[in-house]
């Protein structure tokens, strides 16, 4: 008998009678403004959000705003490796569209810009879907998601719904900057992924 | 008595040496508790969570085999290959065996308790492949050359001071610099490096789906999507209790998981790996090592639903004051000590006797499970089948019978009052703040006379 054999019939022995599974939760927290409460608890655990009405209004801060003050705060001098998997953004930034590219050759991007399917209000999470360059959203140093204002659910249970089984072959929640609080339990912001996350809510377009 | 120096009560005792460093290691962990209780605190629904967890995770249970068969073939479809492991040892080998096959002799690895419990990397090394655990704890605590202390949080036993002086020696740090944004930072690049040049990856598992066959992982750091998208090759690694049924479930045990462990609302990552990227192997390990015997037992059978919280851990007065290594065991605290036993029930009969049996740990478990029932539990089987040393034997039948007669239990309390002055841990330390915070019915009586017998017997003074 194999392993395979082994485990599963021996599980089987050992498993009890068949116990139900429960049912849903009856009535999970929802918020009357879920974007301000995805605000509050982004803004709570390290990222920072914009909101803005056009792709042309992101442009706009990114160039004014985030990009000189990126500078400023890490001291970052040069020219910065802009990308974006997302359109709309060619001025300034590589436009990723093939998924052929080595991952390796990431390794020196400063900014990514790339596009969030929804957002969670009770954990300021984003569904982040299957990127063209996986490593992407993890090895860039500042990490820039755009998303929808009105998909903005309030909890993980609706973001599920939403979701279903899902097409993407991965994907993830990304809820701030990545960060340790290993040493001594003192938080710090940028453990191997981005040290800072920007997020453009985007209101009504015209 | 060479045997005691690796039991709990022996080790504690060393750990206890430094005062001040106690004192330190329990007010840390009561930190990340009372985080934890901010959180939970908060949500309206947090006991019905718990409760549905408790019993998607009852029903995984009951229905595992055909769960675990739904599973490797969703997972299958998707190109991922699914291999069996019925114990430390093949599990090992399955790895070297994929690793050889590529020609590779060096793999980064993010957190997988389930690795610690096989000694894979010991076991690499004798095969002549090295090893890098990513997640920054757990470097810390492997440049050290010791086990993590905890589940979540590895190096917890360490301070800032003497992982500046690891540094030093390891990462060319300047000598006594012990910041941590500046060893983090150090740590960063150094693991950068690592992540870019290594070919394989090896991670753990914190859910797996049947329904989708995707495998979900949990990190603050990004080091598990880091060392899997830069890899050729991934290498999954599970235990066979980790399956859910239904991606909606993840619902339930995200909102939880990261609560209970560190007080956030989630952590940074939550991945979802269905398929390998273009080019790419991706491997899943499933394995048994002793859980389809924990399984059998009835007693204990609840252990398994464990999700690796480490909220049992930081809320226990007898781990915050002994530390994780007291355990000697890869998982420790009160979750470790029932999960032990059935690894090895001789080498471990000594771990369901530390704690107080007070109760605090079932009472923050997000799924539930009875811990300090089943630690109880265990010491009855522990002195049923012998591995108990003779004199706790005895503790264990005059507690019987002091339960069952008033006057002899006064007089067990006189003897348990006397035996205080030989006991200085128990008593001169910070056990009773715990009491102001936790949230618990009384602990039963019993559990404190057992506690200090058995303190009273070890010191030997
Ligand atoms: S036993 Fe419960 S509290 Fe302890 S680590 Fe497991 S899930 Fe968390």
């Amino acid at each position: 008998m194999n392993s395979r054999e082994k485990i599963l019939q021996a599980v089987k022995l050992a498993q009890p009678e068949v116990l139900p599974l429960p049912t849903a939760l009856e009535t999970p927290t929802v918020y009357s403004d879920p974007v301000v409460k995805f605000t509050e608890v982004a803004q709570a655990v390290g990222s920072s959000v914009i909101e803005v009405n056009s792709l042309e209004a992101i442009e706009d801060h990114l160039k004014e705003v985030y990009l000189p003050e990126l500078q400023k705060k890490w001291q970052a001098s040069g020219k910065l490796r802009v990308v974006s998997t997302s359109v709309g953004f060619e001025n300034f930034a590589e436009q990723i569209d093939s998924s052929d590219i080595d991952p390796h050759t990431f390794q020196d991007v400063e900014v990514a810009i790339m596009k969030a399917d929804l957002g969670v209000a009770e954990n300021s999470a984003l569904w982040v879907p299957e990127t063209i360059i996986r490593v992407l959203p993890f090895i860039c140093q500042h990490l820039i998601l755009l998303v929808d204002k009105k998909t903005i659910v309030s909890n993980m249970h609706q973001a599920y719904e939403r979701m279903g089984l899902g097409q993407d072959d991965y994907g993830a929640f990304i809820a701030g900057p990545s960060k340790t609080a290993d040493i001594e339990q003192s938080l710090v912001l940028g453990a191997h992924g981005p040290r800072s996350l920007w997020i453009y809510l985007i209101g009504d377009v015209e | 008595m060479q045997a005691n120096e690796k039991k709990h009560h022996t080790l504690a005792d060393h750990f206890n040496a430094d005062e001040a460093r106690v004192d330190w290691h329990d007010k840390t962990l009561w930190f990340v508790r009372t985080k934890r209780d901010r959180l939970t605190h908060d949500l309206l629904e947090w006991e019905e969570l718990r409760d549905t967890a408790s019993q998607i995770k009852s029903h995984v249970l009951s229905n595992l085999s055909q769960y675990l068969e739904e599973f490797e073939q969703k997972a299958s479809a998707n190109g991922v290959v699914v291999h069996w492991a019925a114990d430390a040892e093949e599990h090992n080998n399955i790895v070297f065996n994929l690793l050889k096959k590529q020609g590779i002799d060096r793999m980064v690895k993010s957190k997988s308790m389930l690795t610690e419990e096989c000694h894979l990397n010991d076991y690499l090394a004798k095969q002549g492949i090295e090893v890098i655990d990513s997640d920054l704890g757990e470097r810390i605590v492997q440049l050290a050359k010791e086990m993590p202390s905890h589940i979540v949080l590895p190096c917890i036993h360490k301070k800032k001071e003497e992982i500046g002086d690891l540094f030093h020696e390891h990462l060319g740090t300047e000598a006594g610099v012990s910041d941590p944004q500046i060893l983090t930072e150090t740590a960063r690049q150094h693991l950068r490096d690592v992540f870019i040049t290594r070919k394989a990856a090896l991670t753990g598992v914190n859910f797996a789906i049947a329904e989708t066959g995707e495998m979900v992982i949990c990190t603050n750091e990004g080091n598990a999507d880091m060392g899997a998208h830069l890899s050729n090759i991934h290498i999954a690694s599970m235990g066979i209790e980790k399956i859910i049924p239904k991606r909606a479930h993840l619902g339930v045990f995200l909102r939880l998981l990261t609560r209970s462990a560190t007080g956030q609302p989630i952590t940074t990552y939550s991945s979802h790996f269905k398929k390998p990227r273009k080019g790419q192997e991706m491997h899943v390990i499933l394995v048994d090592n002793g859980r389809s015997r924990q399984l059998g037992r009835t007693n204990f059978r609840n252990s398994l639903k464990c999700i690796r919280c480490g909220a049992c851990m930081n809320t226990c007065p007898v781990y915050r004051r002994s530390g994780g290594h007291s355990y000697h065991n890869a998982v420790s605290g009160p979750i470790g000590s029932i999960l032990a036993p059935n690894l090895d029930m001789k080498e471990f009969s000594d771990l369901p006797f530390a704690s107080t049996l007070c109760g605090s740990c079932s009472n923050v478990c997000p799924v539930k499970i009875d811990i300090h029932d089943q630690l109880y539990k265990w010491r009855q089987e522990l002195v049923k089948a012998g591995y108990t040393d003779k004199k706790k034997t005895v503790a264990m039948k005059l507690m019987a019978a002091t339960l069952s007669s008033p006057t002899k239990f006064k007089l067990a309390g006189k003897l348990g009052r006397l035996t205080l002055k030989y006991a200085p841990f128990t008593v001169n330390n910070g056990l009773n703040p715990w009491y102001k915070g936790r949230e618990m019915p009384a602990p039963p009586k019993e559990s404190f006379s057992e506690w200090y017998a058995n303190r009273g017997k070890d010191k030997k003074i």
